[in-house]
């Protein structure tokens, strides 16, 4: 009598096969689809250097850093986009704005001003957590003062 | 006990426009016009007037160190006497002379003056029909006016005689109220166990003290001179221990022999033997009794040596003791006295009794339970004389004469110490101990000597020496000196007292000493435990509060309705009480309405006022709660400021995806921005 394959190992297999295509697939369609927009990816390739650099720098275990400055990288490339994808969608027209100083600065500026925003708002926030924190350590005092001045300072005291 | 009873005091008398003082608008006292001839040994007469006419008067303004026989003034005032002094009416009253309230007690006036003004005086003797007539059946019928209205005299002496009449035919007995029980009498005219106290101490006594003194009063008027012959002070007594109070008083005097029997009778030293009332009125009306034979003191074989002295008996030896008392308590330890009792006297039951005294003291631990060599010494001289005084130091008295000895010696700013130190060691009761007959009248007494022994024992305003002076002296007025120009006699008169005292004394006083809280406490009818507790406490607002407590009861209880004087005085200490209110609020509310509550002059409303429960209560919860919260903020506080480094922590990632939000959400907008753009 022949051997029932364990069932472990009979799902196993087909799980890695199916894995593998999906790769492939995903693969073979980025690929396809980097092909069709070519122009697109090499500009993006370029424009969004800072995005890159931001999560490569960033070792915060939340990555906001590349998020903040990638939304504004991104925001910054928008324009530039556009105008590929409704002018020309070519090789040159790509080469031509990452070439161009206005190009680069609006792309890399938008990047920078995330750069400025990630470093800016926590100190901010942190400034207000703390005044929001004096101003309850202010309150609770006057509630302190208002006892003491209509219980004495007996009621300040650990034995009465 | 001491001599007392409830009076009024509202028979004072108000000041005459000459200075004199008019007693129930009918009696004018002149403080200018003194009778020193009528004066007793601690009262001085004056002349008085009465509106009404009638029988001419002298009054006695009683002495304010001493306490007065009230219950005796009272049982005797009004009443018809044929040979005793009467008692008209009394009060109290500022007198003059005296600077200060005192007793007035107005008698019938005796025209004829005193029988002597000294014992030391002689005169020629009456014949004896004479004697009979004017003497004799006269004063035994002032001795029956006397026991017929329940008066027990203690001041019957030659010097306390008078006559009525100018022709000096009608004798009265003197007045008995201006002094304790027997203070004023020479020791002569005391049965030996009381000539051997001090005055103060010789206490109520008996009718047979009574018959005793009446019988030196007859033997006097009888020989016309001092019974004892040149025999003065320690050296008489010690002639009538010897010798028997007959024998050592009449001595070699010649006077008619029937008069040896019923002098016999009277001055027989046993108090039982002695003849009473009865006898006398036998022998005046005729009938003659069986001849009395006095049992003579057992004398020893070989003197006893002390103190230069030589004593022959156990009652001699008992006086000589307590008058060596210093060098007494060595023969007493190292059983001298044990052995000269045993061989000298044959008195192996009293020396056996010594011996054991002596050998208590040796045990150990005897100093502890309160047997010390002078515990021992007043002990053994209560053997030695049961029926004599309590000896102890420099104290002489008698049971029923605890009260006096303490009030007057008080009073007199006397020590006192050697009192309380036998009160304290059980002296009382060694002396009933050691008595052979038994008193049911003494049950009581030993009852309230207990109870005067452990308030004596605490230390507390309330108790102490104190309390006891005003527990065993009814008639004893309240000596503290916020009062004492005043008599306080009755509780019911010590508030308006210090009311009136309330505009001299320094407002930062306290108003209720250690004798006003005593005084209180022994004659007020309701239970001030907890009051006098409180007044007690060492915390300044609860003593505030149980003084105010005290005297608002004694408002609520006796009146009067306002007491301005006191309400202010009470209104000045009051601070501790408001202060022990948290609440700033309410310690400024009662401090307005404070005031308010002074000028009413009602202490019970300034009491509700200062310790309302209610008010009390949500003082304390809202204490109670304020703490908690402020208890809560301070942590909160704490936290906060311990929670600084996690806030920059939390401030950093809330400022990091915060600006990963905006800068998506910029990225969006733009994307979207632009789309719209192209589209349009």
């Amino acid at each position: 009598m022949a051997k029932k394959p364990a069932p472990g190992k009979s799902k196993t297999k087909p799980q890695a096969k199916s894995g593998a295509f999906s790769r492939i697939l995903l693969l073979s369609l980025a690929l396809a689809f980097g092909l069709m927009f070519l122009p697109t990816v090499i500009f993006l390739a370029f424009a969004m250097l800072p995005t890159l650099a931001a999560y490569l720098v960033d070792r915060n275990p939340d990555k906001y850093e590349w998020i903040c400055v990638g939304g504004l990288n991104f925001a910054g490339c928008v324009p530039f986009l556009i105008r590929l994808w409704t002018v020309r969608h070519t090789l040159d027209a790509a080469s031509d704005m990452l070439t161009d100083v206005f190009t680069l600065m609006a792309v890399y500026g938008a990047a920078g001003v995330g750069w400025l925003l990630f470093m800016a708002l926590p100190p901010m926030v942190g400034v207000f957590m703390q005044m929001k924190a004096q101003r309850r350590i202010a309150n609770l005092k006057a509630t302190q003062q208002r006892l003491i001045q209509t219980w004495g300072p007996e009621v300040g005291k650990t034995k009465a | 006990m001491a001599d007392g009873g409830a009076a009024t005091q509202t028979n004072a008398a108000v000041a005459g426009s000459d200075g004199a003082v008019v007693l129930r608008e009918r009696y004018i006292i002149h403080p200018g016009r003194p009778l020193p001839d009528l004066n007793s040994p601690n009262a001085l007469a004056y002349a008085v007037d009465d509106r009404r006419g009638g029988r001419p008067l002298f009054a006695l303004a009683l002495a304010p160190d001493l306490p007065v026989r009230l219950a005796t003034i009272q049982s005797m005032r009004g009443q018809q006497f044929a040979s005793v002094l009467a008692l008209i009416d009394y009060g109290f009253a500022y007198w003059p002379p005296l600077g200060r309230e005192t007793v007035l007690v107005l008698f019938e006036r005796p025209s004829g003056g005193r029988l002597i003004a000294s014992l030391e005086e002689t005169f020629h003797p009456l014949s004896d029909p004479d004697y009979q007539k004017i003497i004799l059946r006269p004063l035994v019928q002032g001795m029956e006016e006397l026991k017929g209205r329940g008066v027990v005299h203690r001041a019957i002496r030659p010097t306390n005689i008078f006559f009525m009449d100018a022709e000096r035919t009608r004798p009265v007995i003197g007045e008995c109220i201006s002094a304790p029980p027997a203070f004023d009498q020479p020791t002569l005219c005391e049965p030996l166990e009381s000539a051997m106290s001090l005055p103060e101490g010789r206490g109520p006594g008996t009718y047979a003290d009574d018959m005793f003194a009446f019988g030196v009063t007859l033997l006097y008027i009888l020989i016309g001179r001092r019974p004892g012959g040149q025999l003065r002070g320690r050296d008489l007594i010690r002639a009538r221990i010897a010798n028997g109070s007959f024998t050592a008083l009449t001595g070699d005097a010649r006077f008619p022999i029937a008069m040896i029997e019923v002098l016999r009778g009277l001055l027989i030293d046993d108090s039982q033997q002695r003849w009473d009332l009865e006898a006398m009125k036998l022998w005046v009306a005729g009938r003659r009794l069986s001849p009395i034979l006095a049992k003579p003191e057992k004398r020893a074989a070989r003197p006893f040596r002390i103190g230069g002295l030589e004593v022959m008996s156990r009652r001699d030896l008992a006086l000589a003791l307590a008058d060596h008392w210093d060098q007494a308590t060595a023969p007493v330890m190292d059983g001298q006295v044990e052995v000269w009792l045993r061989r000298a006297l044959d008195e192996k039951e009293v020396a056996e009794a010594v011996a054991e005294q002596v050998r208590q003291a040796s045990f150990p631990g005897a100093a502890t339970n309160g047997v010390t060599p002078d515990s021992v010494l007043a002990r053994v001289c209560l053997r030695l004389d049961p029926q004599g005084p309590i000896r102890f130091k420099a104290a002489r008295f008698l049971p029923e004469g605890l009260g006096p000895a303490l009030a007057v010696a008080s009073m007199r700013g006397k020590d006192v110490r050697a009192i309380v130190e036998s009160l304290l060691r059980e002296m009382p009761e060694a002396w009933f101990e050691v008595q052979t007959t038994f008193d049911p009248a003494n049950v009581s007494l030993i009852s309230q000597i207990k109870q005067i022994r452990s308030h004596l024992r605490l230390p507390q305003p309330g108790f102490g020496v104190e309390r006891c002076l005003y527990e065993l002296n009814e008639s004893l007025p309240c000596l503290s000196p916020l009062v004492a120009s005043e008599y306080v006699l009755e509780i019911e008169d010590l508030l308006p007292a210090l009311d009136r005292a309330a505009k001299q004394v320094d407002a930062k006083s306290w108003p209720a000493d250690r004798h006003i809280v005593a005084f209180v406490a022994a004659r007020f009818r309701f239970d001030v435990d907890k009051q006098i507790a409180a007044l007690n406490s060492p915390q300044a607002d609860t003593s505030a509060l149980g003084l105010l407590s005290l005297l608002a009861v004694l408002q609520w209880k006796l009146g009067p309705e306002a007491l301005p004087g006191l309400s202010g005085w009470i209104g000045g200490l009051v601070a501790p009480i408001i202060n022990s209110y948290h609440n700033r609020d309410v310690r400024k509310s009662l401090e307005k309405e404070v005031p308010k509550l002074v000028r009413k002059g009602s202490l019970p409303d300034l009491y509700n006022a200062l310790d309302d429960v209610e008010a009390r209560q949500k003082d304390l919860d809202g204490f109670a709660w304020a703490k908690a919260e402020y208890a809560g903020a301070e942590q909160e506080i704490l936290d906060m400021e311990a929670d600084a480094a996690n806030r920059e922590t939390q401030a950093l990632r809330i400022g990091q995806q915060s600006a990963a939000v905006v800068s998506v959400m910029i990225g969006l907008i733009t994307v979207c921005v632009f789309l719209a753009l192209q589209v349009w």
